[in-house]
């Protein structure tokens, strides 16, 4: 046996040993819900509220300004 | 569709929720990769822990990475290890003897496959090389991505393949040598 045919096979015993069941749906639904138990705490911790892009739009100019002049040589 | 690092992103930019449509996208994958180590049973009670560990330690993930999978891997390891030294500290505690977590794959595995020279040698190899060789052959990973998620250089991985597929080969011949010997 050469050494590709071997690995090859070496691959294939390992695959059908290492072949499981896919989880039940129950079982996703399950660990979903106790990630979005998680997501929903970090959520409500205030400070932690999503952005609104309104608020980024009218921010950037604002921010530009704000920048200092640079001379022009590197502007 | 966005990538797994643009999804990781955003859900560390305040929109946290983000993270589940990644958990969605790979809880099939992680679930395997439990049950192929613990067995159903565990896999089943692990899963919600990976990803609320997960989602916890999200800000260390490097969203120039693409996909998650190996990040979720190493901390889907991190799970599984806590639960077998809780597993082994309630052996010691109690009247059941200490347990080797292999133990419990070579069964399933005995019961699996008629490669029985292949999974005894697979026992054998030292536990480094088993998981570099295991997630190659059964997660599909990358040697460079088997590495991150055991935290080692690529170099080391690859090296630990190399040596678990040599020793692989040697048994396969080893084997076939006495079966052609047993059919003259």
């Amino acid at each position: 046996m050469n050494p590709d045919s071997a690995d090859l096979e070496i691959a294939k015993l390992l695959a059908m040993i290492g072949r499981v069941d896919p989880p039940a749906s129950a079982t996703l639904a399950a660990a979903s819900e106790t990630l979005w138990a998680a997501v929903a705490a970090e959520m409500l911790v205030p400070g932690n509220e999503p952005q609104r892009p309104a608020r980024q739009q009218h921010d950037r100019p604002r921010l530009a300004a704000e920048l200092p002049e640079l001379p022009p040589s590197q502007a | 569709m966005d990538t797994d690092g643009i999804l990781m992103a955003r859900s560390v930019q305040g929109h946290p929720d983000a993270f589940v449509a990644v958990a969605q996208r790979h809880g099939v994958a992680i679930h395997g990769y439990l049950a192929r180590r613990a067995g159903r049973q565990v896999a089943d009670d692990l899963l919600a822990d990976v990803w609320v560990r997960a989602f916890a330690a999200r800000g260390g993930y490097d969203s120039s990475y693409d996909d998650a999978r190996p990040w979720l891997y190493g901390i889907a390891r991190n799970v599984l290890r806590a639960h077998w030294r809780s597993a082994q500290n309630a052996a010691l505690a109690g009247p059941e003897p200490t347990v080797d977590p292999w133990d419990d794959i070579v069964d399933r595995l005995d019961s699996a496959a008629s490669g029985e020279a292949l999974i005894s040698a697979v026992r054998r190899l030292p536990p480094a090389e088993r998981e570099v060789l295991l997630l190659v052959a059964w997660e599909q990973l990358t040697p460079s991505e088997a590495a991150a998620v055991l935290g080692v250089p690529a170099g080391t991985a690859r090296s630990r393949l190399h040596r678990a597929r040599a020793t692989l080969r040697r048994v396969l011949a080893a084997a076939s040598r006495e079966t052609d010997e047993v059919s003259t």
